[in-house]
């Protein structure tokens, strides 16, 4: 719905699309590099090195688990064990994929597992790394969320998507091409023609902005 | 500067910060409370901008967690102990050493090989196998024979005119 509302603002960089995606690249880099000590730390043996690892990747691994078990609670659970096993398996960890590859791969297995042992019917496909995390099967999974999920879902993408309405036009398009299109700073600061520094306030403010809304509702 | 903190989180996010920068503010994010709240809201801002889909944490998701993971042993990886530099270096003299007393050894056994097989060498006798029958014919037709069996001498047979004749 957002990307429909702002494609017109978006039509006017057109210089987009050409933008070399080096800054990507290196963006990747900063993540991975920072994954990989963590890691050699937990090998070593600083266990709280994982609790870091843990804050960066819970919700997406609770929202990756959450498209196979459906139930939230269980969903949790299942994200917990995915995180203890990966703990468990670390010394095997070569570090030949990307930490988050890795886990990601643990965290479906795991729940494919779970179904598994508790005979519940699951989504026998295969997902892949690049559009596991995507929409398209959102539709037809949440047919099985409870009404009280499916009511919560709700209610925190409505204030998501009004706080987004309101925000003024710069900081929605920089934060539209943070989230959709997944855009560097550096690229949106081409795209919109201002510095660097401008874009990673506006991002910042939208998302305070946001957040400003979603916490009550959380609370 | 609770705002600069919260500016990091969102750089955090976007994988914009560097590697040590983002290992000094995961750590204040692991002790502070509000930061980890408020870094698992931008995660769930993020996630649901992205999905179209909302999936918020329970509560206790982050405690409970760890929790578990502190009854779990440290699992370490066999890590070899660091070689000192003197170490390092005495290593390499006994190498050189080594190499060298051996290439010594090997030049020797060399030269010492060549003077045994030049000293083995014996001149050998050729034996010369001729027939008696064959001597007598070329005797017997002139020309010039040169024919003996002495030891280390070629019979010399000239037989050139011999079907011209």
């Amino acid at each position: 719905m957002v990307i429909f509302f702002v494609l017109p603002e978006l039509m006017r960089f057109n210089s987009v699309y050409s933008i070399i995606s080096t800054n990507l690249v290196n963006q990747h880099n900063n993540s991975e590099q920072l994954d990989q000590d963590l890691v050699r730390r937990v090998q070593r043996g600083d266990k709280s090195a994982f609790d870091l690892l843990v804050i960066k990747y819970q919700h997406r691994i609770v929202h990756l688990v959450n498209r196979y078990v459906k139930d939230p609670c269980e969903a949790q659970d299942v994200a917990q064990d995915s995180f203890i096993k990966a703990y468990r398996a670390l010394p095997d960890f070569r570090g030949d994929s990307a930490f988050y590859t890795w886990l990601y791969r643990i965290a479906i297995n795991t729940a494919k597992n779970y179904l598994l042992a508790r005979n519940r019917r699951f989504m026998d496909y295969e997902l892949e790394i690049d559009d596991a995390e995507h929409v398209e099967n959102a539709l037809q999974l949440r047919n099985l969320d409870t009404p009280e999920n499916l009511l919560m879902n709700e209610q925190i993408m409505t204030v998501i998507q009004t706080a987004i309405d309101k925000l003024p036009e710069e900081m929605r398009i920089a934060i539209t091409l943070r989230e959709f299109e997944g855009m560097s700073y550096e690229e949106i600061a081409e795209a919109m023609d201002c510095p660097i520094g401008t874009v990673r306030s506006r991002i910042f403010r939208a998302r305070e902005a946001i957040d400003e809304k979603l916490q009550p509702l959380l609370d | 500067m609770q705002d600069k903190l919260n500016e990091k989180l969102s750089l955090l996010l976007d994988d914009e910060l560097d590697s040590q920068q983002g290992l000094d503010l995961i750590s204040k994010i692991k002790i502070d409370a509000d930061l980890q709240a408020k870094f698992q809201r931008y995660q769930l801002i993020s996630q649901t901008i992205k999905k179209q889909d909302a999936y918020p944490l329970n509560p206790g998701f982050s405690d409970t967690l760890q929790q578990r993971l502190r009854a779990e042993p440290a699992y370490l990886l066999p890590v070899k102990p660091p070689m000192s530099q003197s170490r390092k270096a005495l290593f390499a003299v006994a190498a050189s050493l080594l190499l060298a007393v051996v290439w010594l050894l090997s030049t020797q056994q060399q030269q010492t090989t060549d003077l045994y097989q030049v000293a083995a060498i014996e001149p050998q006798p050729i034996e010369v196998q001729i027939d008696s029958g064959f001597n007598d014919y070329l005797q017997a037709h002139d020309n010039s024979v040169y024919v003996t069996n002495r030891n280390f001498s070629q019979a010399y047979t000239r037989v050139v005119g011999y079907q011209q004749e």
